[in-house]
């Protein structure tokens, strides 16, 4: 299983929006794995196999947005603090504060906004109008590398 | 520029992590193979990824997850006694599932596919290639 990035939209998002889209490719082999294996000692693979069985039809997004949302928000929060921290220190510097959860979560989101994930369907048209705009307002100004700098 | 060298480094950082984590799950998953399945390659529904050398995609996908044979070997002097028309093949199976992006079950082909030895034909005007292949599958983001 090869997971395939492209430079050229990587070369167009923040160094956070980058490290979202691998984890996010990243926790779709994950799944893919879990549903393939044949390792029987796999519990974590069959407990994912039995809880993705009662999803209707292909649901991955929906399977990623369900169970893996609270992961990927922490997930994210911990590289960017820990790892992406020039990035982290100019977001500080710029609002005076450290980033909130919801930029976090609203960065998750990104790439299961569609219309036939049913989690995403499920939410009130106010939290989805509160993910797009925190999306829009803050998390796409976040250190962008133009090929300029290079 | 730091940021830049950051994440060119981080992103061949992964994709070393990711490809090594897999490819020991899959070789661990391979098992005997059984019967053989010859698909020609008609550089239309089956062809030949001029970006990722080596690698032979079909049309249908599920959303940007695509299923794929990689070469593993050139065979010569074989000779199938039936040759099948992948595009067919899947189109009349269970996998085919035309939903808008997703049209393909990639989870049961996998399943189905790792039961048999796969060899695709490559014809040219002067040789016919039969190139044994693996199956695996390539996620684009």
């Amino acid at each position: 299983m090869q997971i395939l990035i492209s430079s050229s939209k990587i070369e167009s998002i923040s160094s956070l929006e980058a490290a979202r889209l691998i984890l996010h490719e990243y926790i779709h082999a994950d799944m893919l794995r879990k549903l393939l294996t044949t390792d029987i000692n796999d519990i974590e693979a069959a407990n994912f196999r039995e809880v993705y069985s009662r999803y209707a039809g292909e649901q991955y997004h929906s399977a990623m947005a369900n169970q893996y949302m609270s992961s990927m928000k922490e997930a994210l929060k911990d590289f960017h603090k820990n790892v992406l921290r020039e990035d982290f220190d100019k977001y500080v510097n710029f609002y005076g504060e450290e980033p909130n959860d919801e930029l976090y979560e609203a960065m998750a989101w990104n790439g299961l906004k569609e219309v036939d994930v049913v989690a995403w369907d499920n939410l009130t048209p106010e939290k989805k109008a509160s993910i797009n705009a925190t999306f829009n307002n803050v998390a796409k100004k976040l250190t962008q590398v133009s090929l300029c700098s290079k | 520029m730091m940021m830049s060298k950051f994440k060119s480094s981080l992103f061949t950082g992964c994709a070393i992590i990711i490809c090594l984590f897999f490819l020991s799950n899959v070789q661990a998953q391979e098992k005997e193979k059984r019967d053989t399945l010859y698909f020609k390659i008609d550089n239309s529904y089956l062809f030949e990824n001029k970006n990722i050398p080596k690698t032979f995609f079909i049309k249908d996908r599920n959303g940007h997850t695509e299923f794929c044979f990689q070469e593993a070997e050139i065979l010569f002097d074989l000779k199938p006694v039936e040759v099948l028309d992948l595009k067919y093949f899947i189109r009349n199976s269970k996998f085919f599932i035309n939903q808008g992006k997703i049209s393909l079950d990639i989870k049961g082909l996998m399943d189905f596919m790792k039961n048999y030895k796969i060899i695709l034909i490559r014809e040219s005007d002067d040789k016919t290639d039969y190139i044994k292949v693996n199956i695996s599958i390539v996620i684009f983001g």
